[in-house]
């Protein structure tokens, strides 16, 4: 989510304060895109779903005029595929982590996410006032969280059967701080607000009862839904799942609005005053943006990354499977909104007031958001107790789009004086980062260290990986993991075991016997090891380079000679150093490791080479560009003298 | 304006002095840097890289490095080629304190030369030496008076700008132009302060100051037009000289030396225009009365 990944901007803040304080913001005026989609586009015929249905819901709810509470009943679907008799089913209640600042979620966060605060004064909550089933009334048992809800069964639902409840409840969300809730100016932002089904998984140990925490995301089983909801008329809606019928009129100021989707595991939908929603076709795509009115002009943007990421996403991984995508620019009083993940849904960021052109945190965001709809959407891992899972493989795939289109040094900032590429942002990471495992239940990180070391430093391996490996190999590799696990729920070991079987060695190889990916993921990922090398020494006749960190895998490099010429060379992963020599007539000019750039994940690349003399012009040059600067500097002050 | 040229022609000889402290006091700021670049630092990959112009990708290299050490990860970043660690933070240190001296030693360099060129331009004749001592004591004492003004003064003008309503681009740009102006005109106004020392002999930078006072408002809308289109100018050019550079590679260091050469110079040449200029408004001003 994107509170997170701005806790490793926090990190390195001096340095984008210095990039958004200079002010040349360009004028867009782009065309508006597509057409307005109040009235919904005849809908496709039912297909069969795209998944085995586990958890299906039929919801209807109605939003307050306030926006700030929903009345929801639904039918929830329940079918036992798991081999074991369940004697209970267990429901997540999620609004219920924001009921006071006292819940385990609100201790975890200390009040709020990075950049955002919950304000007591509009607490969340969720209350489930009926649950019965054909049998008769049922009781919700909630823990202490009051986030997970025991619900005993009058009988075991056998391996195979379905069951069928229906639920009423009442949801009150909080002023938008933490992905859902309202803002001010009619936006309402619905997320996580009806009781889900766990997931009962008997290779995890039966039922998901982790209550929920602070740096958790969501687990659910894949279903088909429809979702009914009826909002003010004057607020556009935009949902998980292709819209059904037109717009209804209740007649009582109220608009019902209309969805299905087949083989999501969750439905999020939003209602916003003053919104302009704009359709195209991507593809075999419908994508629906809604953005604040009076940023309509600001659409061409979004649509430019949407479609260059869902084409380049899909090529990599499989098609986009859904007919529809929304994407939902949450307005600058909800930003608390922005940047999360739904089944067909995303949201991103508005860009920033004063910002000028050259600076893609829209983009970034947004591809992020979009790489998201495989990796949970469709790749359905556990993103509490395996946040890498979906994290860290949405920030390679992000970094991975935008440099392509924009430029590797350059996706996250390109100014003719400045440039910094999106890795940059993922390696601020690496300075708390760098011997933390990114494999680690969600709960266990602290909140800085979450984002460091799942986003950050995970999605710094598998583009380190990318490059050991070769892009085809790994290409083939994740298109191979997706084929294999969508609609399913890898855990940790699965996901470790299809890269094992697709990248058994790499391009960095030691001598006599290729490096599979095990050996890095199991010092990385699993382990706490450090990948870590130094150039010690470069002087004529001799060059050393050493291992510092403690991660055993293979580090190549160069060795420049005069006259003419280089050697490469590979420092084996049982090594701890490796001393060179030139040939009789030659002497050695430079050392230098790691010479492509593949290792991102190493923390000190400052010393990765090291020539024989100081290249004298160059350093000259920069020399009278400090003094150029320093006296800039002193005339400025002197102005006033 | 062909009266402001002849006066600043007469400053050429303070204007070349002022540059060449300048260069040196710069020099000496920067010279930790410097040494640590013509030692081992120079022979890591990283400068060139940064000399190269990609500066912004290195300090994050160094960042990350320097947040690794610290938890005794890896080695220092700035650890050199030989056993003893050149310490980053050590070096941006000594920029840092070598910086400010050099701001002040800069201040009173103009202090002295400013007075000389004042002489020079009121067509008196003194030498340098002379008219920079005569002068140097008052103009030390209003340079007191600016340092603590000025920083109020723009402290002042930014709250109170913070209150005018309007938080979009266009409103924050012109926010940020007032203000620049307003800085401007604190300058020029100080500047003429500075002439009036000269012109009436003052021994009292506090009576320089009122008469300066009173001149301004009198003339208002001139002044503060000379000193938009001079101090404003400078500004700007000096920002856009620096932003233009910076990411640029240093690799060709003739053009490096040129360009810095040519910001001294011009930044020195400029001054003594403002001088000049300012010089010339008084003496209208005294015409006219």
């Amino acid at each position: 989510m994107r509170g997170i990944r701005y806790g490793i901007l926090v990190a390195g803040g001096p340095f984008f304060l210095a990039a958004v304080l200079l002010i040349g913001r360009s004028a867009r005026t782009t065309p508006d895109v597509g057409s307005q989609a109040a009235s919904a586009p005849s809908p496709r015929p039912a297909a069969q779903p795209l998944a085995p249905d586990v958890a299906s819901y039929d919801i209807e709810a109605t939003l307050s005029p306030d926006g700030k509470v929903v009345q929801g009943r639904e039918v929830l679907r329940y079918r036992n595929v798991s081999s074991d008799q369940l004697e209970a089913l267990y429901l997540h209640l999620y609004l219920n982590a924001f009921r006071s600042a006292d819940t385990v979620w609100m201790r975890e966060a200390r009040g709020g996410m990075p950049g955002f605060q919950f304000d007591p004064s509009y607490e969340g909550w969720i209350r489930v006032d009926s649950i019965s089933s054909v049998a008769g009334p049922l009781l919700p048992e909630p823990d202490e969280s009051g986030t997970i809800a025991r619900v005993g069964l009058p009988r075991a639902l056998l391996p195979g059967e379905e069951l069928s409840l229906n639920i009423a409840w009442t949801a009150q969300l909080p002023r938008v701080f933490a992905r859902t809730g309202w803002a001010p100016g009619g936006f309402t932002m619905v997320g996580q607000w009806y009781p889900k089904m766990a997931v009962y998984d008997a290779r995890r140990g039966g039922w998901d009862r982790e209550p929920w925490h602070a740096n958790a995301e969501f687990f659910h089983d894949f279903g088909s839904y429809t979702l009914s909801v009826s909002v003010p008329s004057k607020r556009s809606v935009l949902a998980t799942g292709e819209q059904v019928g037109a717009v209804s009129d209740n007649g009582d100021g109220t608009a019902r609005w209309q969805f299905r989707a087949s083989g999501v595991t969750d439905v999020a939908w939003m209602a916003a005053e003053a919104f302009a929603l704009r359709s195209w076709q991507a593809g075999e795509i419908t994508v629906t943006l809604g953005l604040p009115a009076a940023s309509a002009g600001e659409a061409a943007r979004y649509r430019a990354i949407a479609d260059y990421a869902l084409a380049r996403f899909g090529e990599w991984l499989g098609p986009y499977p859904w007919p529809h995508l929304a994407i939902v620019v949450p307005p600058e009083s909800a930003g608390a909104a922005g940047g999360m993940e739904y089944p067909m849904l995303v949201t991103t960021i508005l860009p920033p007031r004063v910002l000028p052109a050259g600076v893609y945190l829209v983009e970034g965001v947004t591809a992020h958001e979009l790489a998201h709809e495989w990796f949970p959407m469709q790749v359905a891992s556990d993103e509490a107790r395996d946040p890498w899972l979906d994290e860290a493989f949405a920030e390679y795939l992000a970094e991975r789009v935008v440099s392509e289109r924009y430029g590797a040094d350059r996706s996250l900032l390109d100014w003719p004086f400045a440039r910094l590429g999106y890795a940059d942002q993922l390696r601020f990471g690496l300075s708390r980062a760098a011997r933390l495992p990114i494999t680690r239940p969600s709960w266990e990180y602290t909140a800085a260290d979450y984002g460091a070391a799942v986003y950050g430093k995970g999605g710094l391996l598998l583009a380190t990986l990318e490059r050991v490996y070769g892009r085809e190999a790994f290409t083939k590799a994740l298109a191979a993991y997706v084929s294999e696990w969508r609609w399913r729920h890898p855990t940790a070991a699965d996901s470790r075991a299809m890269l094992s079987a697709h990248l058994p060695g790499g391009n960095l190889v030691a001598e006599g016997a290729p490096v599979g990916v095990d050996a890095w993921l199991d010092q990385l990922a699993f382990g706490e090891r450090v990948l870590e090398v130094r150039v010690a020494k470069a002087d004529a006749a001799e060059a050393v380079a050493e291992r510092v960190g403690d991660a055993l895998l293979p580090i190549e490099g160069t060795l420049d000679l005069a006259p003419a010429g280089s050697r490469t060379w590979v420092l084996p992963p049982e090594a701890t150093k490796l001393s060179l020599a030139p040939d009789p007539g030659e002497s050695v000019v430079a050392l230098r490791a790691d010479p492509r750039n593949t290792l991102l994940i190493e923390p000190n690349r400052v010393d990765d080479g090291l020539t024989v003399d100081t290249e004298r012009a160059a350093l000259a040059g920069m020399f009278a560009r400090w003094i150029e600067l320093m006296t800039a500097f002193l005339q400025a002050l002197g102005q006033f003298g | 304006m062909s009266l402001v040229l002849a006066k600043w022609r007469t400053s050429l000889g303070a204007a070349a002095l002022l540059a060449l402290g300048e260069l040196v006091l710069a020099a000496l700021a920067v010279a930790p840097g410097g040494l640590a670049l013509a030692a081992d630092i120079g022979r890591r990959p990283a400068a060139t890289v940064f000399a190269a112009g990609d500066w912004l990708h290195v300090l994050v290299d160094l960042h990350v490095a320097s947040g690794a050490a610290q938890q005794g990860i890896t080695p220092s970043p700035m650890a050199g080629a030989s056993a003893a660690p050149t310490p980053l933070g050590a070096i941006a240190a000594w920029t840092l304190v070598l910086g400010t001296i050099a701001a002040a030693l800069h201040s009173l360099l103009y202090a002295f030369l400013s007075g000389a060129a004042l002489e020079q331009m009121m067509g008196r004749g003194s030498g340098l030496w002379r008219g920079g001592t005569r002068w140097f004591p008052v103009l030390l004492r209003l340079g007191v008076i600016l340092f603590f003004l000025v920083p109020l003064l723009g402290a002042g003008m930014g709250v109170a700008l913070l209150f005018v309503p309007g938080n979009g681009f266009t409103a924050l740009a012109l926010k940020g132009a007032v203000w620049v102006v307003w800085m401007a005109g604190v300058g020029g106004f100080f500047e003429l302060a500075r002439v009036l020392v000269v012109l009436h002999s003052d021994r009292s930078a506090f009576v320089a100051v009122r008469r300066a006072a009173r001149m301004c408002a009198a003339r208002p809308l001139a002044l503060a037009g000379l000193w938009l289109a001079l101090g404003a100018g400078n500004w700007l050019l000096s920002a856009l000289i620096v932003l233009l550079t910076l990411g640029t590679s240093a690799n060709s260091p003739g053009l490096a030396w040129a360009i810095a050469l040519f910001t001294i110079a011009g930044g020195t040449g400029f001054k003594m225009l403002r001088l000049a200029a300012a010089t010339n408004a008084v003496l209208v001003h005294v015409d006219k009365l």
